[in-house]
């Protein structure tokens, strides 16, 4: 792939990041066995389901005093996945210039191995909910698939441009 | 003679070119985020109006009487304030009223949408195992209506007297035009009804405004209570 549509591809990886993050990621659906009509009726509020974006889980998290885990899903879901993105465009534009894409692609690259901890905590946190007693379930909204997409999108990404920097390495190119 | 030059190194891209895909990210999240409270401006706009074909309790939790008749003349004797009360009617009925719970001596009148009127003959039933049954339904003070296309809803208020009730005034409000709540009416120097206060008549004498709440009855009895008290 040129440059070019490396490009192309980062700004498809960043608009799904950007519905990943905001857009309905999952909805719980709560329930309280056998009681559940009863608490439907007297407690309404209790059984509607909610509905929550990756952005919106983070701030409950803060809201609810999870400083850590919500610094660690921050850090993990929206810094590192945004900030892999502009280090890879900032490659390719060297790239396009023929200049050497530099080290900050092989610092996130290294990094890369903590990138899959976003969709390890998202799988943890429906499993885990998914897991709760009286027949509460968890729904997969969208957003999810979105985010997932651009995780994958950008390794696919990644490997063009890891690939790109070995054949510079070793004197050949590939365009 | 030779003269070696070495190729110009090119330039460094922009620094901008890291910001591309943040301002993308936050570009889609702003939109997401606009769209968002759009619709959920939307959807609290349309819960708060009643449906068609849904039934409401009603009921005025609040109302004010100018110091005066219209006409000018006093309401009771000497400087009494009047003894006030209203009626809900409903398709040419009575469908509620408060004439066992008027509000002596006041210009200003609050009422509940919850009370028991238990009689202390009728406390002793209640304490008995024999006693008559005290459901959540008996407590709720307010007239149960549908909203039908073209509904209206009829608001008559009383100054109560010994002799003859005094009529006060009254309006006719469009069950469309009702929302979930307290819908706050002033009378306007025609006798209408409206939403807005700075077109109150304010030397018009008899009913001056009122708030009509509107509470939806297939609520849980947890939240009637709420909407109600």
């Amino acid at each position: 792939m040129n440059p070019r549509q490396l490009q192309v591809c980062l700004g498809v990886a960043a608009v799904l990041l950007g519905l990943g993050l905001f857009a309905p990621c999952m909805t719980l659906h709560p329930a309280f066995g056998d009681i559940t009509p009863l608490v439907r009726l007297l407690k309404p509020d209790l059984t509607a389901p909610t509905t929550y974006s990756i952005i919106e889980g983070i701030r409950s998290m803060f809201d609810e005093g999870s400083i850590f885990i919500g610094v660690v899903v921050l850090l993990f879901s929206v810094v590192f996945p945004m900030c892999k993105l502009s280090v890879y465009f900032m490659a390719t534009a060297r790239r396009a210039r023929a200049l050497d894409i530099g080290n900050s692609v092989r610092w996130i690259n290294h990094l890369g191995k903590w990138s899959m901890l976003d969709v390890f905590v998202l799988a943890v946190l429906v499993v885990a909910i998914k897991g709760l007693p009286g027949g509460s379930r968890v729904a997969v909204e969208w957003g999810a698939a979105a985010f997932c997409a651009s995780v994958l999108l950008s390794i696919y990404i990644s490997l063009h441009i890891s690939g790109r920097r070995n054949s510079v390495a070793s004197g050949t190119t590939e365009d | 003679m030779t003269e070696n030059t070495p190729s110009a190194k090119p330039a460094s891209p922009s620094p901008f070119f890291y910001v591309v895909p943040l301002l993308i990210v936050l570009a889609v999240g702003a939109m997401f985020w606009a769209g968002n409270d759009e619709r959920e401006a939307d959807a609290e706009e349309a819960s708060k109006k009643v449906l068609e074909g849904k039934d409401y309790y009603v009921l005025v939790t609040l109302m004010e009487f100018h110091p005066a008749k219209q006409g000018g003349a006093g309401w009771d004797a000497g400087s009494s304030a009047p003894d006030m009360y209203y009626q809900l009617n409903w398709h040419g009925k009575t469908v509620y009223h408060t004439k066992n719970d008027v509000v002596k001596n006041a210009l200003i009148a609050k009422w509940f949408g919850l009370g028991a009127n238990v009689s202390v003959i009728e406390l002793r039933k209640v304490l008995t195992n024999a006693g008559q049954r005290l459901s959540p339904r008996n407590l709720i003070k307010a007239a149960l209506i549908s909203v039908e296309p073209n509904g209206e809803l009829v608001i008559r208020a009383y100054d109560d007297d010994s002799l003859r009730d005094d009529f006060a005034g009254g309006c006719t409000i469009p069950l469309a035009d009702l929302e979930l709540g307290d819908n706050a009416y002033f009378i306007d120097t025609e006798g209408k009804p409206t939403r807005d206060r700075d077109r109150m008549a304010t030397d018009r004498g008899g009913l001056k405004r009122f708030v009509l709440r509107v509470v939806d009855s297939e609520q849980s009895v947890e939240k009637l209570v709420e909407a109600l008290r």
